[in-house]
């Protein structure tokens, strides 16, 4: 079956919210943005999207030959549709866990990390290599499961969608008890904040409650620091894109043992030179004890 | 490659409007602004002394404990750099500095250093 990718028609939203946005915070809303690291994030997105049509084709045959082999053969229904959204994004909770905690995948994934403003422009501020971190390995278990391709690359889109408006700092918090199930705003500030508490957390794409489950949750208490450990000195998207797989060549060429080599690649960001999450987390004396379901909910 | 063509522009659309809007600062550092970032953005660092930039985008500064510090602009932002002493060389009046992945500075040369 075939279902349109819902992406293509968000663009025209999402670049009227990003106009929105800039003449909100001009008016005075919380937020900041730069012309420089805006142009940036743009063209990332932009690149992204080029890098992403390039390996559609290899990702849509990977997905229909796994399927070929599916456990269950699963109708195309609106709740079969809801329960992959769902799972899509238990799926998409840990390929984010993996992309934090482990520097090959973090090397695709810091791009998105990579600004030290947070707005709607940050958002599309996406990756050009994550075909070549595998960042798909994540959603095979769905085709083997019996999902049809088209709806799980399909719910997929819509996934992608919801992050989007979440980028921002003009939303404070959402009323009706939101904060306890989905995504926010809030929520993910502290994700992108490079504050020792906020480190590591709030992986979740649209419901917070995997956070709440395993263990990773932190509510937003002070106000974040945007951006990484060590942020970028350029706007050069080319740069942007592939400064932590030059760092990781660097890294393994310069190792002197195996290990070394091997947690040059695959060990936490920040271990050659000792600044993982978790050593700066205890250097500040955060805990990093789980917040789990035990936390309250706002 | 029409589509590619009209996202570029879009880009600059947004990027123009950024602009416009004045989102364009570009600030620049005096010594006591200077030693306030360190701090701020190097948790436990405390500036002993300091040099800065021509143009006011970049300073190195050395801790209370000996460390390097630089301090280099970003757009309307700033980052630091824990810098080894094997990456500054000194040329008469002129310190150079060379960071992986980092523009290549000039800064007047301390007395200090």
């Amino acid at each position: 079956m075939s279902l349109p990718n819902p992406v293509t028609w968000a663009v025209p939203a999402f670049v009227l919210l990003v106009l929105a946005e800039m003449i909100a915070v001009r008016l005075g809303a919380r937020g900041r943005y730069d012309w420089r690291d805006t142009g940036a994030s743009l063209l990332m997105g932009f690149g992204s999207t080029l890098a992403g049509g390039l390996v559609a084709g290899a990702i849509a045959a990977i997905a229909y030959a796994l399927w070929q082999h599916r456990l269950f053969d699963i109708p195309v229904t609106w709740w079969t549709v809801a329960l992959c959204f769902i799972l899509d994004d238990l799926a998409y909770y840990w390929f984010h866990r993996t992309a934090h905690e482990v520097r090959w995948f973090w090397a695709s994934h810091v791009i998105h990390h990579s600004s030290q403003h947070y707005n709607l422009s940050t958002a599309l501020r996406q990756t050009w290599t994550g075909f070549l971190s595998m960042s798909f390995i994540f959603r095979l278990p769905l085709f083997l499961i019996g999902f049809d391709p088209a709806v799980v690359l399909f719910v997929g889109g819509l996934n992608l969608i919801y992050q989007f408006w979440i980028h921002t700092e003009v939303i404070d918090r959402l009323p009706w008890g939101l904060e306890a199930v989905l995504n926010t705003p809030s929520h993910h500030r502290v994700h992108h904040g490079t504050n020792p508490r906020y480190l590591d957390r709030n992986y979740a794409g649209v419901f917070i409650i995997w956070d709440r489950m395993f263990g990773t949750f932190e509510p937003e208490a002070e106000r974040p620091r945007y951006g990484i450990i060590h942020n970028l000195a350029t706007f050069n998207p080319l740069l942007i894109a592939t400064h932590e797989w030059l760092g990781i060549g660097r890294d393994v060429l310069a190792a002197r043992s195996w290990r070394e080599r091997w947690m040059s690649l695959a060990g936490p960001p920040g271990w050659r030179e000792g600044s993982t999450a978790a050593a700066i987390k205890a250097a500040a004396g955060v805990t990093g004890a789980p917040v789990g379901p035990a936390h309250p909910a706002e | 490659m029409l589509v590619a063509l009209g996202s570029l522009a879009g880009v600059a659309v947004l990027v123009l409007v950024a602009w416009t809007l004045g989102f364009r600062d570009t600030p620049r550092l005096d010594e006591a602004l200077a030693e306030r970032l360190a701090a701020d953005l190097a948790p436990g660092f405390r500036a002993a002394e300091l040099t800065l930039a021509d143009n006011g985008r970049a300073a190195l500064l050395r801790g209370s404990d000996g460390g390097l510090l630089l301090l280099f602009g970003v757009g309307d932002g700033w980052v630091t750099r824990q810098v080894p002493a094997a990456a500054v060389t000194r040329q008469a009046d002129r310190l150079a500095i060379r960071l992986p992945l980092f523009p290549r500075l000039e800064l007047p040369a301390p007395a200090w250093l």
